[in-house]
């Protein structure tokens, strides 16, 4: 009999044994997901009060020409001579490409080749880029959150990597809340293999509770609100 | 590293507290989260549902585990993941070591994983030869020191800034200006890892949960180690204890949403990363239609190590638990010792279960009586654990050991041949009241005479009511006739 095998038996054997899992409380059915009730404000401006509350930044764009420009100001701020972005077509951008070049910024997708040394020297050289440029799934008002998935022309590191994530987000994109984005996509790990909820810039409060932004991932979270 | 032996909590919480401020480190530390996680609760009118609906997630999983893990390996499967079973902490080792040799691994970047510690993988790793590097800031900053975590949300919060800079410029030689504020301290250990990160050859994790429908792991962290660990090696190995999965995604969204706000009070976790297989390819090659990023190679090892014996047991509801931490915050014991009392891996209220549960009542006997039993930690508890309840069954238990000393048997059958005589024990409560009451101010006894002397030695005795029950009873009865 395989581990596995044994394992399962034991489960199904210690199940039988009559105090169910959980001491009388096993069988009963949950309610259905609570969502929750629509707040007083509209959901692009909850989700920039939640979000610029934990140290993000929300530029409302009501067309693609301004959501272009806002990209580009974020990047010049910094000098940056380079984003790691997805694709323009699945960041929601299109032109995006163009405008940055006409600026003098590269723009680097970030496929890692297979095998050694090629894929960590790749790796040190997307390290030095200073802004990850993504498109987002969806937003979830009530928590100032971006659901960002994964896949071709999607890299993960693109939110993840650079010191500043500029996320571009559809205005009928927003939730209210997690469930209801769950709701409206049944399918999320189809398509793609990673799937993250970011809520805020990366924080820290290890060293004696003090809350210290950027310890791993990006320290800078800027959000192009778009319609 | 490896674990630390059981020594007796009282040696060990006496230790801690005549170290010089770790009880006021450590107060101060989970005041914090405790305000954090009720500030939380109190601006969100669900949440009370939510934990019940969150309880009776948990209750519905364990209760058939068995389907939801054959599930959990056929959707992981299907997505390019793959799956190990560990029955002990032994096989999750050779597991783990077994991948890390396969792939000739010389360096692993680790993100946070109770289980990892609970099997003492690090110790196993090294001893194969593979550097571990953790990459959480307080798993990190222990690990400098060769101490263990302290807390399972805040590895190190018995430690000050001035501690976390002493490490850093021992360990890593780290100049003033790199360690004269947190900020900068983090920002010092960003550069460090990061480095680690881009040539580390295997990245291992925990998971926070399985989802059955799905196949998917989910983490999270508030750092994004996690999620480095998880994308940038070529390799990764998430260790999942056993009974952590949940059926659906929609199962854990309500998981997600307690947990956050029990934790540390923020409404979701900066970073809730759902991991479903590894890169994915177009069979063609085409890289337009590749993922350009992620591993190549996923693993998740199921470690059961004792969880599933605990199953149909009375204390199988501890297999509830998510690990929020929030009980050892609220916990007026843990506020004062802290995690390292514990003398194992899992701390507070639910260490003082779940270590005697998994490795035996033999080793930790006194652990389930560092409790007041006071029930703080059922009520803050997400899933509504009773834990006072659990703790109240292994005590119990060792009371029927043959090493409980005697003179607590003959008091305890004492105790029982007069509490079957209402007679004697009327007479014997009337002489208990006098006594206590003689001497009490406040209603309160500083001290018992003779062998009694040693329960008050840490703590004031109530003095007994002025009426028994037995009389407030008798009272009652003839007011009613």
């Amino acid at each position: 009999m395989s581990t596995r095998d044994q394992i399962l038996a034991r489960i199904a054997g210690n199940l039988r044994r009559g105090w169910g899992a959980g001491g009388g409380h096993a069988h009963r059915t949950p309610p259905r997901a609570t969502v929750e009730k629509p707040a007083a404000l509209p959901l692009g401006a909850r989700f920039a009060s939640e979000l610029e509350a934990l140290g993000g930044r929300v530029y409302a764009a009501r067309t693609n020409a301004e959501a272009v420009e806002a990209v580009i100001t974020i990047c010049a701020a910094r000098r940056a001579p380079c984003v790691l972005a997805w694709y323009e077509d699945q960041v929601g951008l299109p032109g995006l490409r163009h405008a940055l070049f006409d600026r003098k910024i590269g723009y680097d997708t970030g496929w890692l080749p297979d095998g050694e040394p090629a894929r960590s020297e790749r790796l040190e050289s997307l390290e030095r880029i200073a802004v990850g440029v993504t498109g987002a799934l969806a937003g979830i008002a009530e928590s100032g959150t971006l659901a960002v998935v994964s896949g071709p022309g999607r890299p993960r590191l693109a939110s993840l990597l650079p010191p500043v994530h500029v996320a571009v987000l559809r205005a009928d994109r927003l939730y209210a809340s997690l469930p209801d984005l769950l709701a409206a996509h049944p399918h999320l790990p189809d398509e793609g293999s990673n799937f993250v909820l970011i809520t805020g810039p990366s924080r820290t409060a290890d060293i004696e509770m003090t809350l210290t932004r950027g310890v791993h991932g990006p320290g800078e979270v800027h959000v192009v609100l778009v319609g | 590293m490896s674990a630390p032996e059981p020594v007796s909590f009282y040696r060990r919480a006496t230790e801690a507290l005549a170290t010089p401020d770790l009880p006021q480190k450590i107060e101060r530390a989970t005041a914090r989260l405790v305000a954090a996680r009720h500030a939380a609760f109190a601006v969100f009118p669900e949440g009370e549902a939510l934990r019940d609906e969150a309880r009776a997630i948990r209750a519905r999983v364990l209760s058939h585990l068995d389907q939801h893990l054959i599930r959990f390996e056929a959707e992981l499967q299907k997505r390019g993941g793959h799956l190990h079973w560990a029955a002990t902490a032994e096989d999750a080792l050779r597991i783990v070591t077994g991948i890390a040799r396969a792939h000739g691994v010389r360096t692993v970047v680790k993100g946070k994983s109770m289980v990892s510690e609970e099997v003492e993988l690090n110790g196993a790793l090294g001893a194969a030869g593979v550097r571990v590097v953790e990459t959480d800031l307080g798993e990190y900053v222990a690990q400098l020191a060769g101490e263990h975590p302290s807390h399972i949300v805040g590895p190190i919060i018995h430690k000050s800034r001035e501690d976390v800079a002493a490490v850093f410029r021992e360990k890593l030689g780290a100049a003033e200006e790199d360690v004269s504020d947190a900020a900068r301290m983090t920002a010092l250990a960003r550069r460090t890892l990061r480095a680690e990160f881009l040539r580390a050859d295997m990245g291992i994790s925990g998971a926070n949960f399985g989802v059955a429908e799905t196949g998917s792991i989910c983490l999270v962290t508030n750092e994004g180690n996690g999620r480095l660990t998880t994308s940038v090696p070529r390799v990764h190995v998430a260790l999942l204890g056993i009974e952590r999965v949940v059926p659906s995604l929609a199962d854990l969204s309500v998981m997600l949403r307690v947990l956050a706000r029990s934790a540390t009070g923020q409404k979701l976790t900066v970073y809730s990363n759902l991991l479903s297989g590894p890169r994915r390819r177009d069979p063609g090659g085409s890289e337009a239609a590749s993922e350009p990023d992620g591993p190549d190679e996923l693993h998740v090892v199921l470690v059961d190590n004792g969880r599933t014996e605990l199953l149909g047991t009375e204390l199988a509801e501890i297999l509830y638990c998510i690990r929020c931490g929030a009980c050892l915050n609220t916990c007026p014991v843990f506020q004062n010792v802290g995690g390292h009392a514990y003398g194992a891996v899992y701390s507070g209220p639910v260490g003082a279960v779940l270590t005697p549960a998994l490795r035996g009542l033999d080793a930790f006997p006194d652990l389930p009586h560092a409790s007041s039993l006071c029930g703080a930690c059922r009520e803050i508890c997400p899933v509504r654990i009773d834990i006072p309840r659990m703790l109240l069954a292994l005590r119990a238990r060792g009371a029927d050991r043959p090493d409980t000393p005697g003179w607590m048997r003959q008091g305890m059958r004492m105790y029982g041949w007069l509490a079957a005589r209402p007679r004697l024990f009327g007479a014997a409560a009337r002489l208990a009241r006098l006594a206590t009451r003689t001497g009490a101010r406040d209603g309160w006894r500083r001290s018992l005479p003779g062998p009694l002397a040693g329960w008050t030695a840490h703590r004031d005795f109530p003095a007994f009511a002025p009426r028994s029950f037995q009389q407030l009873w008798r009272a009652r009865a003839r007011t009613r006739s």
